[in-house]
């Protein structure tokens, strides 16, 4: 199952996120972060902060990864993988040892499925286009699709987040219209490759598929 | 309450004023004391001129003791982050204050190029 969710800036698409990926998988999942931030935002921190807490108690294993999703195992254990950083966001850490399989990502208790929360396209696909150089709005769309592609083979149950930028007066510089350009792209690909779409609205998820 | 959010010049007011059969005079732009049907429209530019005061509270109170208003409010949010601090705030608490809203309305409402959405 993958589901796409989008919406504007604060409408409330991560927590329908969260709340759709719980009913699919109420065990323990993935949550990749794909945001990075720098030292100095504290604004970026606060909203990390809010979401880690929100998400507390929910089972979730924490990935950090802002780009090179294919370097992410599709097990819930995934955290050990080299290159990633993993923490536990939920008060499950004693339960996770006592699984016995140790490590910052702990082990995989039977009959759990492999599921995965990906937040969000649009941090991915900055991190993706302005890269060591930077990629044009084709080479930004064929890798983040590549890369979203290969991690949902690897999982039963996949929730996407996404932003919706499209509505904005539109004087950008030319770089900046590119990641437009991509981002856009994108969106419409991963509505192509999912079974359900949804936009929010105020908090509403309003079915768009 | 009910909720009614679109993007700027949408025919919102006029979707109100036709939908719960009310004149434009019921029509506000501010916070008001009023009975029986009315509205509250530009949510958004009241939030804007109250940033420096916790105006999230000042609304949610508002609507606490007026649940019989109808709130009005450009939908803000669906573009790219904006470069200033205070265009950030003023975006993330429209956006926490309509997911608040919603939360407690009847009925919310979205509308586009004057048609109302029923989403709620």
């Amino acid at each position: 199952m993958i589901i796409v969710i989008t919406g504007g800036s604060s409408s409330g698409k991560s927590r329908v996120a969260e709340d759709m990926m719980n009913k699919l998988e109420p065990g323990r999942k993935l949550y990749i972060a794909t945001m990075q931030i720098s030292d100095t935002d504290e604004d970026g921190k606060k909203r990390i902060e809010k979401h880690r807490e929100r998400r507390k108690g929910s089972n979730y294993i924490t990935i950090e990864k802002g780009k090179n999703l294919q370097e992410i195992g599709g097990d819930v254990a995934g955290g050990e993988q080299a290159g990633t950083s993993a923490e536990f966001t939920g008060g499950e850490r004693a339960g996770a040892e006592d699984q016995g399989a140790g490590g910052a990502g702990g082990g995989r208790a039977d009959g759990e499925g492999k599921s995965a929360l990906l937040e969000c396209i649009s941090n991915l696909t900055a991190n993706v286009m302005f890269s060591e150089r930077v990629l044009s709005s084709d080479e930004t769309v064929w890798e983040v699709i590549s890369e979203v592609k290969d991690l949902s083979a690897k999982m039963d149950n996949l929730v996407i987040v996404t932003n919706n930028v499209f509505d904005d007066i539109d004087n950008y510089d030319d770089m900046t219209s590119n990641y437009v350009k991509a981002l856009g792209e994108i969106n419409q690909e991963l509505v192509r490759m999912a079974d359900e779409a949804y936009e929010v609205v105020v908090g509403i998820p309003v079915r768009i598929k | 309450m009910i909720l009614v959010i679109g993007g700027s010049h949408q025919g919102k007011r006029d979707f109100v004023c036709e939908k719960y059969n009310i004149t434009s005079e019921r029509l506000h732009g501010s916070l008001v004391d009023e009975e029986g049907t009315y509205a509250v429209y530009d949510l958004q530019q009241i939030i804007r001129d109250n940033l420096d005061s916790d105006i999230k509270k000042i609304v949610m109170d508002y609507t606490e003791s007026h649940p019989d208003v109808i709130i009005i409010c450009n939908e803000i949010g669906n573009g790219l982050v904006p470069i200033d601090e205070k265009d950030r705030y003023y975006r993330d608490v429209t956006g926490e204050i309509l997911i608040e809203i919603a939360k407690k309305s009847a009925e919310v409402w979205r509308v586009i190029c004057g048609t109302g959405q029923k989403i709620k």
